[in-house]
């Protein structure tokens, strides 16, 4: 598997390593309280607004600064709502507030994907088993290559145009993610029970659908038009902004993934250690972390997925301390250096594993960092 | 006393009625969900919602040592109560909220008001926060009224009620309304409390005795010597011969700490008499499973396996391992804690049922272990 940078640990330092994160864990969850629910509702607060103002502008949307301007807000709008408000309070991060808004097995976000369907496919598969190849379905999301482990095939090829594609229609390939498709295609799975869970997805899909594309622009009368487009526009802002900063998430560098052996009697500590060797962090100020769902802090959440995403930042200073005491690599960087390596995974692992060809593409990414002048392209 | 309309029970239309029916329809539902009505029609009025009881503290009046009352007035989404049944009242503290549940005090008015009377417990949390913080003018959350604990109907020619502390609270609803409807039944009402200074409602109790022949007002202290006239002790069969030798051919009702309802169920079967009193306990009869034994405890969501005890609640040792279950009343009535049981035994608190079936759903505030068992938790 991918080689490990990190210094290997004893036993005992893993058990160490642990429970220095399970203190500092315990240390933020006894704290929580009337400061991180005010946060959330702020979050709540920002979204409603921002939608409301988006959807109004739109409205008024045959005018070309408003239409523009509405579908900026109504996607930042989006982006807040799908990635600091939902994926967080989908995680339980605020199921201590016992508020049905902001709980995790109530809550619904507006996205294509159902909230059970992503609570199964992301909280448990993706969370539990992360970069463990053949058990974490985001390694690849079924139909990417970006991993040497992963076994190479000609139709690999297509994946920088895939990956585009992807990229626009982000919702629905989440949405899509949790009916294992490839293993249905495989005969793994049967049809049967693909189209029993099929209902549920596509309840959620036409919901969706109908919302954005039919109902909103209906209300809108003769401005129908200018309304549909503004809010295909904002789902794709949505849906690339979500896209580069899942791909900078997990994608990175030095991100490294496991073999299943590793799941066998794994005990918390090496759990710790998996999740902070397959996870990457974005440098940036607070609102960049805020619009990135704290997904910025993707080795904290990897390490702490239900504690409120608002402490991350806090307690990144101390996952910062406690990694470099274990001699563990902490994997951050800027966003251009971090989406530049995530990119170059897509273009590298689309071809196979042989050295002429990783010569040839090293040489590539080499000449296009210095076109444009991105020395992190060489990072 | 004034005959009255019967106003109580009546389900009040409001504004939002028809609202609800919109909201309701499928295309609606994809437009606007309620938290998010909610959030805008609270920023015209704190009370505007769409199906949420929310209630704003109109009066506070202190009754007894340690026991406020609360006069709530709940917006238009509140349907009302038989006096007898609960709401459960939620509070929010440090950013987290808190769910009790009371029986309202007073006769289902026309005024729509509800009045919670609350006794503050040593270490309670949410009734110190009541106690200490909560002032006229604030907005806390009502649930609709539940519980099957109300007045038979018709009503009986003759009644005896035994309240122990707090647990007057629905008898003194009652009796309220018994008296604000003019019913005109043969009442002997039997109040518990440890001393003279917890008696609640006593001044009122007194004034109602001297108006109404046909109520008759025992006052019993268990903690001091009583007076002249009261009854003196727990609740005995001394007692009960005192004010109520036709107790066989009363309707009775009990409310109090479960002692209490224990003390009355074996005094009823001891005479041998025909009807049972209809009684509610306030502490389920949690603490009186002693059987300790470990057994293991998996929590698949959250990946814990714990030791865990036998014979305690579900959620206390979720909780206990640092997990934060959905919870609502603790007493097995709201089912806000209910959850998937994928494998093991457990034995119904209140029941005192043994239910060993994979897969089904049980509420874990009051199921209790008595094997491994793994929870979707």
């Amino acid at each position: 598997m991918t080689s490990s940078q990190a210094r290997p640990l004893t036993r005992e330092e893993v058990a160490a390593f642990g429970a220095e994160l399970d203190e500092l864990r315990s240390r933020i969850v006894a704290d929580l309280g009337e400061n991180d629910a005010r946060y959330v509702r702020r979050i709540r607060d920002a979204v409603r607004w921002s939608e409301l103002g988006g959807r109004a502008l739109l409205f008024a949307g045959i005018l070309p600064p408003a239409w523009a301007l509405g579908t900026l807000l109504l996607g930042l709008s989006k982006i807040l709502e799908n990635m600091e408000l939902g994926h967080n309070v989908m995680h339980g991060q605020y199921d201590w507030m016992q508020d049905p808004e902001f709980h995790s097995q109530t809550y619904d976000w507006d996205n294509a994907c159902s909230a059970i369907a992503w609570r199964h496919s992301h909280n448990y598969v993706h969370h539990t088993f992360t970069n463990v190849v053949g058990r974490d379905r985001d390694v690849g999301y079924g139909f990417l290559r970006l991993f040497p482990e992963q076994p190479w095939h000609p139709a690999y090829l297509l994946q920088p145009a895939a990956s585009l594609l992807l990229a626009l229609g982000f919702q629905w390939g989440v949405a899509l993610h949790d009916l294992e498709l490839e293993r249905v295609l495989r005969g793994e799975k049967s049809v049967e029970q693909l189209r029993r869970e099929l209902k549920p997805v596509l309840r959620k899909a036409r919901r969706q659908l109908l919302k954005d594309y039919a109902i909103f622009p209906l209300l809108a009368g003769p401005f129908f038009v200018p309304v549909m487009a503004g809010n295909l526009g904002a789902n794709l802002i949505r849906n690339v902004w979500a896209f580069i900063i899942i791909f900078c998430g997990h994608f990175t560098e030095r991100v490294e993934t496991f073999p299943e052996s590793v799941l066998e009697s794994e005990t918390r500590g090496e759990w710790y250690l998996r999740q902070l060797k397959a996870s990457s962090n974005l440098d940036g100020g607070r609102l960049f972390h805020i619009l990135s769902g704290n997904l910025s802090h993707q080795i904290e959440h990897h390490l702490f997925p239900d504690v409120p995403a608002n402490r991350y930042a806090e307690m990144a200073v101390e996952v910062k301390r406690i990694a470099a005491e274990y001699g563990q690599h902490y994997n951050t960087g800027s966003f251009a250096r971090q989406f530049a390596a995530a990119m170059k995974r897509i273009v590298r692992y689309a071809l196979p594993n042989v050295a002429p060809v990783r010569r040839a593409v090293d040489i590539l990414v080499e000449h296009v960092g210095r076109l444009h002048g991105v020395e992190a392209l060489r990072a | 006393m004034s005959p009255q309309t019967k106003h109580r029970t009546a389900p009040r239309v409001g504004f939002t009625a028809p609202l609800n029916r919109l909201l309701a329809a499928p295309i609606m539902r994809m437009l606007l969900d309620e938290h998010v009505f909610d959030f805008y029609a609270s920023r015209l009025d704190p009370q505007l919602t769409l199906n949420r009881i929310l209630a704003r503290v109109e009066a506070i009046r202190p009754e007894a040592r340690n026991v406020v009352s609360f006069v709530l007035r709940p917006n238009r989404n509140w349907r009302g109560f038989r006096p007898g049944q609960h709401v459960q009242l939620t509070v929010e503290i440090d950013g987290a909220r808190h769910a009790r549940t009371y029986s309202p005090s007073n006769a289902p008015a026309a005024d729509g008001t509800v009045t919670l009377t609350v006794k503050r417990h040593p270490g309670g949390r949410v009734s110190g926060y009541l106690h200490e913080h909560l002032a006229v003018g604030d907005i806390v959350e009502l649930s609709q009224a539940f519980g099957d604990f109300v007045l038979p109907d018709p009503v009986p020619a003759k009644l005896l009620m035994i309240a122990g502390g707090s647990g007057i609270t629905p008898l003194m609803a009652m009796l309220r309304d018994l008296l604000a409807r003019g019913i005109d039944t043969d009442v002997v009402f039997a109040h518990y409390a440890h001393t003279h200074r917890d008696l609640i409602f006593a001044g009122e109790l007194v004034h109602l005795g001297e108006r109404h022949p046909n109520l008759h007002v025992y006052f019993g202290v268990t903690g001091r010597s009583a007076l002249p006239g009261e009854l003196s002790g727990r609740f005995s069969g001394h007692h009960l011969d005192r004010m109520a030798s036709d107790a066989a051919e009363r309707c009775t009702l009990v409310c109090g700490p479960g002692g209490l309802l224990d003390t009355a169920n074996a005094l009823w079967r001891e005479r041998g008499y025909a009807e049972l009193p209809r009684g509610e306990a306030f502490t389920p009869g949690l603490a009186t499973v002693t059987d300790t034994s470990e057994i293991a405890l998996r929590f698949t969501r959250s990946f814990k396996d714990v030791r865990g005890k036998s014979g305690v609640p579900l959620l206390v040792q979720a909780e206990g391992a640092g997990l934060r279950p959905r919870s609502g009343c603790r007493m097995g009535i709201c089912r806000s804690c209910t959850c998937r049981k994928q494998s093991g035994a457990v034995k119904n608190l209140l029941t005192g049922e043994i239910t060993a079936e994979p897969d089904e759903d049980i509420r874990l505030c009051i199921s209790a272990p008595v094997s491994d068992v793994t929870l979707d938790l």
